[in-house]
């Protein structure tokens, strides 16, 4: 079976067979990782490193390195090694181009996508190989495609069409795999044109669940809001001739009923071009606790350039959560301008408020944002290497 | 040959019996001489060298819902590959191939079609042709063969001589064509399925306890 070796001694890679017996010697020797005769089991499978290759490409230049491995039972499989990122390559008997359109097809439910197509050459070899891998290499056009974690691998010469599928494989279970620690192998350098993004679910499970959560939490506000009664329990207008000496109006005593809800209190004034500022005091008759915000509005239209313009607004809001029910009065200290000369208030109990609702939805957003960014950065980097990638 | 007539080894004088009508050759169990109607000595058989193929005479399966037992093959040793032709027999006593290397199998009838020069010559790896009305195979491989050599008993293979280019090809629903192919000539084809170990189901093979 064995039809192409190498010497343990000088490092010449020779052929058996009666119709070549060629030699052909490497300029260099290459560490392996991997040593021959070493057993590992990958996906239920003992495999045994048979052999060993650094190739090179043809046209860039970089080199990487693949272990010939064999099991009895299903014959030869690789791992190939680059930048510290690995794959277990073995052949497969389909022939998944039938499903090609342009540059991509699909394969088992997964889109491949070329990723690279190479002429290489093997610049040191070390163990038993069941072909000559010397000639083949340097005879034969890669295409690969990659749908990480998977790879398939198109090999083409004037004999033979090949197909392969390749999956990638972490430091962890390759070094549980042959009981070699992880130490020993090449460090990883940058993303593997296969590495998957390590998460357990898709980008569509993602988004899908990212909108029914949205929409639970929007159906759920619907339905806490639909109890909201949106009461107005006091509105009225002041002027300031009836501004007292003390510069403050008192409002009438207003009840709110129930327990701890939300108070809203708008503000409106008739302003052109003019602001309007107050202070307020909610004071709770029955136990004096006193709310204290302010409120300042200013609103300013023109026209100018051909163009009307305005900014601000002739009305204000304030909301304070969670006032307890009781009898109430406001305190309101107004500044008037030399223009304006009066303002409205209207105090509502218990308002519907989207706020939370919008807080928790964003909540929901940032993750899946934030993950398609990364994994478009992440993408476009895994690409970079690529003379096809879908990002240029 | 005739099936389940005594044939005496002409070196060791053992008798062997033949299990098949379409037998065209048997190995003497004891000492691997061949033993045919024909003349004997146009087969000239190297040894079955010792390779790690899990298969055996004795070996059996299940295809297409038939049992079948292997009891001879035919080992083509190519240039960059190898492939044994195991003879396997149902259980209504026809034949089949069952052809095994590195792990990729598939179950080919015993008839053998032809296909003239002018179609041989566009047989390629990586190249579609049609054969017949319906049957469109992609090349996929193509392998001179250097040695040949058998044990057991042996079905009806037309070209039991080197020389010839085997090319393999197949179509995407699992149609495997198995072309013998000698410049300048017509060649020979059958046609099967690949297949798998699993639905094989295979009893009595090597066991290869260091790979478990």
């Amino acid at each position: 079976m064995t039809l192409a070796m190498t010497c343990p001694n000088c490092h010449i890679y020779y052929r058996r067979g009666n119709w070549n017996k060629d030699i052909t010697k490497f300029e260099n020797t290459y560490p392996q990782a991997l040593p021959l005769g070493a057993k590992g089991k990958i996906d239920g499978t003992v495999y045994e490193v048979m052999g060993f290759l650094v190739k090179k490409e043809k046209r860039y230049k970089y080199t990487w390195r693949e272990y010939m491995l064999f099991n009895p039972y299903l014959g030869y499989a690789f791992l190939s090694e680059y930048d510290g990122h690995w794959n277990f390559i073995w052949p497969i008997e389909d022939n998944p181009k039938e499903h090609r359109v342009d540059n991509s097809f699909v394969y088992e439910h997964e889109t491949y996508q070329l990723f690279q197509k190479y002429n290489a050459e093997v610049i040191y070899a070390n163990g038993e190989f069941f072909f000559d891998v010397v000639d083949l290499t340097d005879s034969t056009l890669t295409e690969e495609y990659i749908a990480p974690p998977f790879l398939l691998g198109r090999e083409v010469n004037e004999d033979s069409l090949l197909w392969f599928k390749g999956e990638y494989i972490t430091e962890k279970e390759l070094s549980e795999a042959f009981d070699i620690p992880a130490k020993n192998f090449p460090q990883k350098r940058g993303l593997g044109y296969t590495e998957p993004v390590s998460t357990s679910f898709s980008d569509q499970s993602l988004i899908i669940v990212g909108i029914l959560l949205c929409l639970f939490v929007i159906l759920s506000q619907l339905f806490l809001s639909s109890f909201d009664k949106n009461t107005v329990v006091y509105q009225d207008t002041f002027s300031a001739d009836k501004l007292t000496s003390q510069k403050v109006f008192i409002t009438p005593s207003f009840t709110l009923e129930g327990s701890s809800k939300n108070l809203d209190i708008e503000t409106y004034a008739p302003l052109s071009n003019d602001w309007f500022y107050a202070e307020f005091t909610l004071i709770n008759e029955d136990d004096g606790t006193e709310y204290n915000f302010t409120k300042e509005i200013e609103y300013y239209s023109g026209y100018e350039g051909g163009e009307s313009w305005s900014e601000g607004s002739m009305f204000g809001e304030a909301l304070l959560s969670k006032i307890p029910g009781g009898h109430y009065h406001i305190n309101i200290y107004p500044e008037f301008s030399t223009l304006n000369h009066e303002f409205s208030i209207k105090v509502t109990r218990d308002l519907p408020t989207y706020t939370n609702m919008w807080v928790v939805i964003l909540c929901i957003i940032i993750y899946p944002a934030v993950y398609l960014v990364h994994k478009r950065y992440r993408e476009q980097a895994r690409w970079s290497e690529s003379d096809y990638s879908p990002y240029d | 040959m005739i099936r389940n007539q005594l044939y005496s080894c002409p070196s060791c004088q053992l008798s062997c019996i033949a299990r098949s009508d379409e037998t065209i050759l048997l190995t003497c169990r004891h000492c691997g001489t061949v033993i045919s109607d024909n003349n004997a000595k146009k087969y000239s058989p190297a040894p079955v060298p010792e390779d790690w193929s899990f298969i055996q005479i004795g070996t059996k399966g299940i295809f297409n819902n038939k049992d079948f037992v292997v009891i001879g093959r035919i080992r083509f040793q190519l240039r960059n590959d190898y492939k044994n032709c195991w003879t396997i027999i149902y259980n209504d006593n026809q034949l089949g191939w069952l052809i095994e290397s590195m792990g990729s199998l598939a179950i080919f009838e015993t008839k053998t079609y032809s296909l003239s020069v002018e179609h041989t010559s566009k047989l390629k790896a990586n190249v579609v042709i049609k054969i017949g009305k319906d049957i469109k195979v992609t090349g996929e491989y193509v392998e001179k063969c250097e040695t040949l050599s058998y044990e057991g008993e042996v079905g009806p293979w037309k070209d039991l001589s080197t020389g010839f280019f085997m090319i393999q090809a197949s179509s995407n629903n699992g149609t495997v064509l198995m072309f013998t192919v000698r410049p300048q000539q017509d060649s020979l084809y059958i046609v099967g399925k690949k297949t798998d170990l699993q639905q094989l189901k295979l009893e009595n093979s090597i066991e290869w306890n260091e790979w478990k």
